[in-house]
């Protein structure tokens, strides 16, 4: 067995270079299958958009359909090219080359004004000289929507976010949280075909953000309407999506449902970004014994990890004598075991150190040198230094290709 | 723990030194010519007696109808080359907020025209007039737009016009830059926003930029009107007042007064009736800035 086999390489795992990465994207536009009729029955449908701005590529053959009442939340590392799509779909930002189709109609080159979308900005962006009711009613007014059918429809978009005694104040005599529900009006009110936000809740303290995030959700549940939305915590991406953008480097990594992308990683890439803490990666080989396919995931000092795959794909089997990088959650690593006796495995491991939160306790392990992170129950007595029988349940395992670090 | 001196004792310690300084370049001057508005001074090689003649200069002034006249001229230099240099100095500072290749460039040469001092841009323009050689006369000629060659500044019905052109174009840089700052302040996703609600540029102009960049531009409103308004220098190198008395503004009719007829009591009365005004435009926009801010 070679060094770079048995080395565990958990955190260290480099992220993809983009080279390898755009080749999960043409896998991943294969399994989607992009053509004419769900590009007219989508919403909104984004064919081979690119953005560069001289030199630099901001965005990569972006691809992407989603349906009505989908909530798409565009999520990546900062730089990642999630604002720019996002700026690209409102028509605040030309493409390079692509199109944008909303309802089947290409919209890519059309003014801002004219593609009925609204967008809730990050600073708010309400206008400082006007009242709550005149931002509200802006767009409205713009439109030339006579004065009485204007007062209704602010006074019925102020009932659902509890502005009404707010309605004749300016931006400046407003909270936080109260300035982003009048700009989640001024969306609101025209009843637009798509409404895209852009970290609408960055700007918000860590409890404020919490509520305003279950009342974005409750918003959506209740009036429908397909968004877009864009953050770079994966946490508001895990609750509120229905469907997931995965970006880096401009190129789309995953585009799936948040199980999806939580349970099945495309890459190491969304393996590592989404979750928290992120998901363990570790250097592991395939061992075939008597057809069966073993797993082995060599420790320091200590005898190696070896479980059964019996759920071994094709794809799999393929690596047979070679080296795999397998992912687990911390959840999947646990004191108690797991749901399925099939697929538990227990392990006597040695606790480093721990980092309790109340309901839980993260448990880090050293293997070889590298950190994986369990996650055990939060009565847990055991200490650092302290060995201790861990479960993994490997029902919901992740293998990846240690060369182009893509899902096997 | 308090301070020794309280808050507002220290205020005035603070503006001691500017007040005072404040206190012999203005308040000094300013009482003098107040005392000499209420005399019958005049400016002599011989020694003269100075008597206190009341409200007489005052009167005098305010039935002269010439002075009248001449305050009228100064308003309407002032409405017309304030009002133009703010409407061409707002357009030019959005189009140099706007990107395009060589905007720095662009940017360093607006400027230009307030960095010369004031007398070279009268002499300038008035070569620029010439009724026998001047640019304009030969470039309108060339354009068809006249059939023979005018004197700008001859002619009684235009030469106050003329002379309002060389103070725009001498001025409104300055009008420009302080819009392009303000216009950089203008936050992009607000604009961003108005455009996704369906408003066109030019309701974009006036419902979101115009009231964000209007206090800056109020500032500089009253600063080149209370210039203006006071106008002398562009006036006595173009035009002296002339012609038949076209352009003599009420600065022009002071320092007539003053040191031509060597009236000095008198002509200091035409000073603080001029002052007098200046204090009410001023106060005028102070009003319109205070209310502009309260709606905000």
């Amino acid at each position: 067995m070679s060094d770079s086999n048995s080395s565990f390489i958990s955190n260290q795992v480099s992220n993809p270079p983009p080279g390898q990465v755009s080749g999960s994207t043409d896998a991943s536009q294969r399994q989607q299958s992009y053509n004419n009729a769900n590009r007219d029955e989508a919403i909104l449908s984004i064919r081979s958009l690119y953005k560069s701005y001289y030199d630099a590529s901001i965005l990569q053959d972006i691809n992407l359909d989603i349906n009505s009442g989908d909530f798409l939340v565009l999520v990546g590392p900062s730089g990642c090219g999630k604002s720019t799509l996002l700026s690209c779909i409102g028509g605040l930002t030309d493409v390079t080359s692509g199109e944008i189709y909303c309802k089947g109609k290409d919209i890519s080159q059309l003014d801002p004004a004219k593609r009925d979308i609204a967008m809730v900005f990050q600073s708010y962006a309400l206008f400082p000289n006007m009242t709550v009711a005149q931002n509200i009613g802006f767009g409205l007014e713009v439109r030339k929507v006579p004065a009485a059918k204007r007062t209704k429809k602010i006074q019925q978009v102020a009932e659902i976010l509890h502005l009404e005694p707010l309605l004749d104040r300016t931006p400046a005599q407003l909270s936080g949280g109260q300035r982003q529900r009048v700009a989640m009006g001024r969306a609101l009110v025209r009843d637009p075909t798509l409404f895209l936000f852009d970290e609408p809740l960055s700007n918000l303290d860590a409890k404020l953000r919490l509520t305003m995030r279950t009342e974005i959700k409750h918003l959506h549940q209740r009036l429908g309407g397909t968004m877009v939305y864009v953050t770079h915590d994966q946490v508001e991406a895990m609750t509120l999506a229905s469907k997931i953008v995965v970006l880096n480097q401009g190129v789309i990594q995953q585009f799936g449902t948040p199980d999806e992308v939580y349970k099945r990683p495309a890459n190491t890439f969304v393996a590592e970004f989404m979750g928290s803490p992120a998901m363990n990666l570790m250097q592991a080989k395939v061992l075939v014994e008597a057809g069966d396919l073993k797993i082995q995931i060599q420790r320091e000092d200590e005898p190696p990890i070896i479980f059964s795959e019996p759920a071994a794909t094709d794809a799999l089997r393929a690596f047979a004598n070679r080296s795999v990088i397998v992912g687990l959650r911390p959840e999947s690593i646990s004191d108690l075991p797991a749901r399925d006796p099939q697929r538990s495995h227990s392990v006597d491991c040695r606790i480093d150190y721990l980092e309790g939160i109340g309901s839980d306790v993260y448990a880090t392990l050293k293997i070889a040198g590298g950190d994986v992170v369990s996650r055990l129950h939060g009565d847990s007595s055991v200490r650092a230094g302290d060995r201790q029988q861990l479960h993994f349940d490997l029902s919901n395992i992740s293998y990846f290709d240690p060369s182009s670090q893509l899902r096997i | 723990m308090r301070s020794l001196i309280g808050a507002k004792q220290q205020k005035w310690l603070l503006l001691a030194p500017a007040l005072t300084v404040l206190a012999l370049i203005s308040f000094v001057p300013f009482v003098k010519t107040l005392w000499l508005s209420f005399s019958d001074s005049e400016i002599s090689a011989l020694p003269t007696v100075v008597s206190f003649i009341g409200l007489e200069n005052y009167i005098y002034a305010l039935t002269d109808p010439d002075f009248i006249l001449s305050l009228g001229r100064t308003l309407y230099f002032t409405f017309v080359s304030v009002g133009a240099e703010v409407i061409l100095g707002v357009a030019v500072a959005l189009l140099l907020n706007q990107q395009f290749r060589g905007r720095t460039l662009m940017r360093a040469l607006i400027i230009l025209p307030w960095a010369i001092p004031t007398i070279v841009n009268a002499v300038t323009w008035r070569l620029i007039y010439n009724p026998d050689y001047g640019a304009l006369n030969s470039l309108l000629m060339q354009l068809g737009i006249i059939g023979e060659y005018r004197s700008w500044l001859g002619d009684p019905d235009v030469a106050m016009n003329m002379v309002i052109l060389a103070d725009v174009w001498k001025n409104f840089p300055l009008v420009a830059y302080v819009a392009l700052a303000a216009l950089q302040t203008v936050p992009m996703d607000m604009l961003n926003a108005a455009r996704l609600e369906g408003a066109n540029a030019w309701r974009r102009f006036y419902k979101i930029t115009l009231p964000w960049i209007i206090g800056p531009l109020l500032v500089i409103i009253v600063l080149r009107s209370v210039e203006a308004f006071r106008v002398f220098d562009i006036i006595y190198v173009m035009t002296r007042g002339g012609p038949a008395n076209q352009t003599k503004t009420a600065s022009f009719y002071v320092y007539q007064e003053y040191f031509s007829y060597l009236r000095s009591g008198s002509g200091s009365s035409y000073a603080i009736i001029v002052a007098l005004i200046s204090i009410i435009l001023i106060y005028g926009y102070y009003k319109a800035a205070k209310r502009q801010n309260g709606s905000l």
